[in-house]
C-alpha cells in the first residue's frame, strides 16, 4: 500500500511538500501554545 | 499447590493487618491536617463584608487595598487587559450597580470608583457550573478554589455575573514583582479569584483589603465579620445602615455589601 504513496510525478511531490508545510506550521503553533499558554490565541 | 496456598494465606494476613493499621493512621493524619484545629484562627457561621463606598472612594485607599491583596496573593501585574489577573479592583458605580442607576442618578455616584471583588455568594453560579468541583463554597460562606483541580475550562468565568474571576492565559510568575513565599503562585491555564483571605483568617487576621482600607481611610471603611452573630460588627452595620448588593435580581445573594 505505502509504496504507492512514495512514487509520483513532480506535481505530486510539490503537493505533498505543501501539505507537509501546513502540518509543520500546525505543529509549531501547537508547541508555542504548549509553552506560552492560551495567551497565544487569546 | 500447598506452597502457593501457604503464600496466599500469608500475604492476605499481612494485607488485612496492614489495612487495619492504615485506617486509624489515615484518620489521625486527617484530623491533624484539618484547619479547624489551628489555634487562634477566625471562624464564622457566615462571613460577610460591608464596604463603605464614600470612604473607599479615594485613589489612595483603593490603591492600598488592591496592592495589599495582590502582593500577598502573588497576583501578577499584566499590562495587557486581555490577560490581566485581578482579585480586587475598581469599577465605576454605574458598572458595578447597573440596576441601581437611572438617567438622573446623582453625579456624585454615577462615575464614582467602587472597589469590587468576589461577592462570596450564597448561591454561587461559579460553583454550580464547575465540572470538577475545583471551586466550592465552604460552610462559612467563602467561595474558594482548588487550583490543582482546575482544568481551565473557564465555565466559572462565563457563569460569574460580577467578572470576579481571572484566567491565567500565560505563566503569571514572571509578572509578579516580589513573590510572596507564604502563598502559592499559580501556573498557566487555571482560573483564580479572591479567597476572602482564607489563609489569613486561619491565622487570626482580617482580610488584607479590610486591614488596608481601615488603615488608610479610617475605621469602618470596610467592616468584616460573622453574619451569624447578631452582635458582630458586620451584622450591626447591616442593621443600622442602608446597604446594597451587586445585581440582586440574579438571586446569587452576594455577601459583600455596599454602603451608598
Amino acid at each position: 500500500m505505502l509504496e504507492k504513496a512514495l512514487e509520483g510525478s513532480r506535481r505530486y511531490w510539490i503537493w505533498i511538500g505543501f501539505l507537509l508545510a501546513i502540518i509543520g506550521a500546525g505543529v509549531i503553533a501547537y508547541l508555542l501554545q504548549m509553552r506560552d499558554g492560551l495567551a497565544v490565541t487569546g | 499447590m500447598d506452597e502457593s496456598r501457604r503464600n496466599f494465606l500469608k500475604c492476605s494476613t499481612v494485607g488485612v493487618a496492614g489495612l487495619g493499621l492504615a485506617v486509624p493512621v489515615a484518620t489521625a493524619i486527617g484530623k491533624a491536617l484539618t484547619t479547624e484545629t489551628l489555634p487562634g484562627h477566625l471562624s464564622a457561621k457566615r462571613w460577610a463584608l460591608v464596604v463603605d463606598i464614600a470612604k473607599c472612594q479615594s485613589p489612595d485607599v483603593q490603591h492600598a487595598c488592591v496592592e495589599a491583596c495582590h502582593q500577598i496573593h502573588n497576583v501578577p501585574n499584566i499590562e495587557d487587559k486581555h490577560h490581566e489577573v485581578k482579585w480586587i479592583w475598581k469599577q465605576t458605580y454605574t458598572e458595578a450597580f447597573p440596576d441601581q442607576v437611572h438617567e438622573y442618578t446623582e453625579d456624585r455616584l454615577k462615575d464614582a470608583p467602587v472597589l469590587v471583588l468576589c461577592n462570596h455568594c450564597e448561591r454561587p453560579p461559579c460553583v454550580r457550573v464547575c465540572p470538577t468541583q475545583a471551586t466550592f463554597k465552604r460552610a462559612d460562606g467563602i467561595v474558594m478554589m482548588d487550583m490543582h483541580r482546575c482544568i481551565g475550562c473557564r465555565y466559572c468565568i462565563a457563569a460569574c455575573p460580577y467578572g470576579a474571576r481571572s484566567f491565567n492565559w500565560k505563566d503569571p510568575v514572571p509578572h509578579i514583582k516580589n513573590v510572596h513565599a507564604n502563598f502559592p503562585t499559580r501556573c498557566k491555564g487555571v482560573v483564580e479569584k479572591c479567597n476572602l483571605c482564607a489563609e489569613r483568617l486561619a491565622q487570626g487576621l482580617a482580610p488584607a483589603c479590610v486591614e488596608a482600607a481601615n488603615r488608610v481611610a479610617g475605621p469602618d471603611a470596610m467592616v468584616f465579620g460573622d453574619l451569624g452573630q447578631p452582635d458582630s460588627n458586620v451584622a450591626r452595620a447591616l442593621r443600622t445602615r442602608h446597604t446594597i448588593r451587586r445585581k440582586p435580581s440574579l438571586g446569587t445573594a452576594p455577601h459583600v455589601f455596599y454602603v451608598v
